[in-house]
């Protein structure tokens, strides 16, 4: 009889054997994701020496000699990175996800702005756990899955995690600290989810909890900008993160009490919001010699801004409305005609309008955009 | 008075749908702001998610004609306290781990027997952990417990002088290296 733990995470299933006090504590980490037996399967095998660990993926040496305290984050960030690579389809964005009346919130926000303790209370306030870290969009549908990882809490909010779930912090733990979620609250059933909220958030020690809309584009150029995939994904990237911002309520929240802030984002994930608009920008067709958007350069408009990819440069740019005008104007026509026709539409004079297009023009070359 | 659409070619009614709703939008023909530039990061999906770095110091006490010097596998100035060994600061930057500086300020002298205090600060999101202190014997104790960064310590200060490391050689009069190492996990 083999009795060796096995998980599955989406796709992707393995199991655990060799030194039995490390399976026993990696088999315990990983309590919340779904347990089941079957082939195939990728093993995974834990060595000991001492103090210290080896960890083998199919005979394979994936980390050498680390010293067993730091094993259970190592383990989960190796477990995440296959995950993932396993789901090579799907666009994996940098947030934690809740699910609250069976639709998704994200929680983004860049490394260290405190989205695991956000999570965290989130989950200890009702909320159901989807994942921590890394959420994955299913591209034709723009849903979302559940990977209930362990909560990976850092030093600095060890303890507001423990005081916000009620939990004591056990002394002995591991750096950083690898919480299964379903030691908070509940978690979110298996199937996908869809996305009603983003949050952008950024935790400000003492700060009041502030709540404001964010504008698509930007939660887009941010989400863009804290990813790991953008550059694998290329123009789909852009694409698919910009039709789940344009679907979603976008928000900025800042807040020195996670708890504090959970009430207030139950209420803005209730409330009604206006879907975003979404207008693709072709490539520049004109037959004539004028400004050019440059063609490695794909792009959108989100709400009235656009958002220009740049993967070979890998920049991910946000223009205002105005200049986003220019952008889409510049498609070869001659600049002349093309500012007599933003001078008619807007009734200023033209040399104003060939004014703003030469400063447009100036900008968009300085980021190597346009072709002129 | 401008043409009818049936009068213009694809392009021309394309720039017209465009300045029409920017129009009606209330765009108007605004004062242009900066456009705002993100990097997107470099790394595929295989840059890991939390990564570690390790950080090795070491230090000698005075013995043996020994400077109180500070030592590091990842510093590029790592002997420019030479001779003094007292209130250094030093800086990592561009860390694999993330991103960002690691920044580890030493304060007092370290000499046999005694110590010196370490504060570092971490680059934002990441844990600092010391993995592992020692003093002894030279060479035998190079710390273990993460992976070395480039060269291994050992094999740098194996060499009498190398980067300006007085002779450690004579017997009975041997300085006392101190390490510690530094496991950086983001």
């Amino acid at each position: 009889m083999n009795d060796e733990p096995t998980f599955r995470c989406g796709g992707y299933t393995f199991s655990l054997s060799g030194h039995q006090e490390s399976v026993e504590a990696m088999a315990e980490l990983m309590v919340d994701l779904s347990c089941e037996s079957g082939s195939p399967r990728t093993q995974w095998h834990f060595s000991c020496h001492g103090s210290l660990r080896t960890v083998r993926i199919d005979g394979e040496v994936i980390l050498s000699e680390l010293p067993s305290r730091l094993m259970p984050a190592q383990v989960v960030s190796l477990l995440t990175r296959q995950v993932l690579d396993h789901e090579s389809t799907l666009l994996h964005i940098h947030a934690a996800a809740v699910v609250e009346n069976d639709q998704a919130m994200f929680v983004a926000g860049t490394s260290g702005a405190g989205k695991s303790t956000l999570c965290a209370a989130l989950v200890s306030s009702g909320w159901a756990y989807l994942t921590d870290e890394i959420v994955s969009v299913h591209p034709a549908t723009l849903e979302v899955s559940s990977f209930p990882k362990p909560i990976s809490v850092k030093k600095y909010a060890i303890g507001a995690v423990g005081r916000i779930a009620q939990i004591d912090v056990p002394p002995e733990r591991s750096a950083p600290w690898m919480v299964p979620a379903s030691t908070l609250g509940q978690l979110a059933a298996a199937n996908r989810h869809d996305v009603r909220t983003i949050v952008s958030y950024q935790f400000r020690q003492g700060g009041d909890s502030v709540l404001e809309p964010l504008h698509r584009a930007t939660m887009v150029r941010e989400l863009m900008a804290d990813g790991q995939d953008a550059l694998r994904m290329g123009e789909q990237a852009l694409l698919v993160t910009s039709q789940l911002a344009a679907r979603a309520n976008c928000l900025s929240a800042t807040s020195g009490d996670a708890a504090e802030l959970s009430t207030l984002l139950r209420d803005a994930h209730d409330d009604a919001y206006p879907l975003g608009s979404l207008t693709p920008i072709g490539p520049a067709d004109s037959a004539g010699a004028g400004p050019r958007r440059s063609e490695r350069a794909s792009s959108l408009i989100l709400d009235g801004r656009a958002l220009i990819f740049d993967a070979a440069a890998g920049q991910i740019i946000e223009l205002d409305e105005a200049t986003t005008t220019w952008w889409a104007l510049f498609d070869g026509s001659p600049l002349d005609a093309v500012a007599g026709e933003h001078a008619e539409a807007f009734a200023v004079s033209s040399s104003r309008s060939r004014h703003l297009a030469h400063r447009a023009i100036d900008r968009l070359q300085a980021l190597d955009l346009l072709v002129v | 008075m401008g043409m009818g659409d049936e009068e213009l070619d694809e392009a021309s009614k394309s720039r017209r749908r465009i300045l029409q709703a920017a129009a009606a939008a209330g765009v108007g023909a605004a004062v242009l702001g900066a456009p705002k530039v993100s990097v997107v990061p470099a790394y595929g999906l295989t840059n890991s998610v939390v990564t570690d770095q390790c950080f090795y110091f070491a230090w000698e006490d005075g013995n043996g004609g020994g400077a109180n010097d500070f030592w590091s596998t990842t510093d590029t100035n790592a002997d420019s306290t030479s001779g003094s060994g007292t209130n250094v600061t030093y800086t990592w930057n561009n860390l694999t781990s993330g991103g960002g500086s690691l920044v580890i300020n030493v304060t007092g002298s370290p000499s046999s027997g005694g110590g010196a205090n370490f504060s570092p600060t971490e680059p934002p999101g990441c844990m600092l952990t010391v993995m592992s202190g020692t003093g002894g014997s030279p060479y035998s104790n190079a710390p273990t417990g993460c992976t070395a960064v480039g060269s291994a310590l050992a094999g740098t200060y194996s060499a009498a002088a190398a980067n300006g490391f007085p002779n450690t050689n004579t017997p009975g009069n041997i300085p006392t290296l101190y390490f510690v190492s530094f496991d950086l996990s983001c």
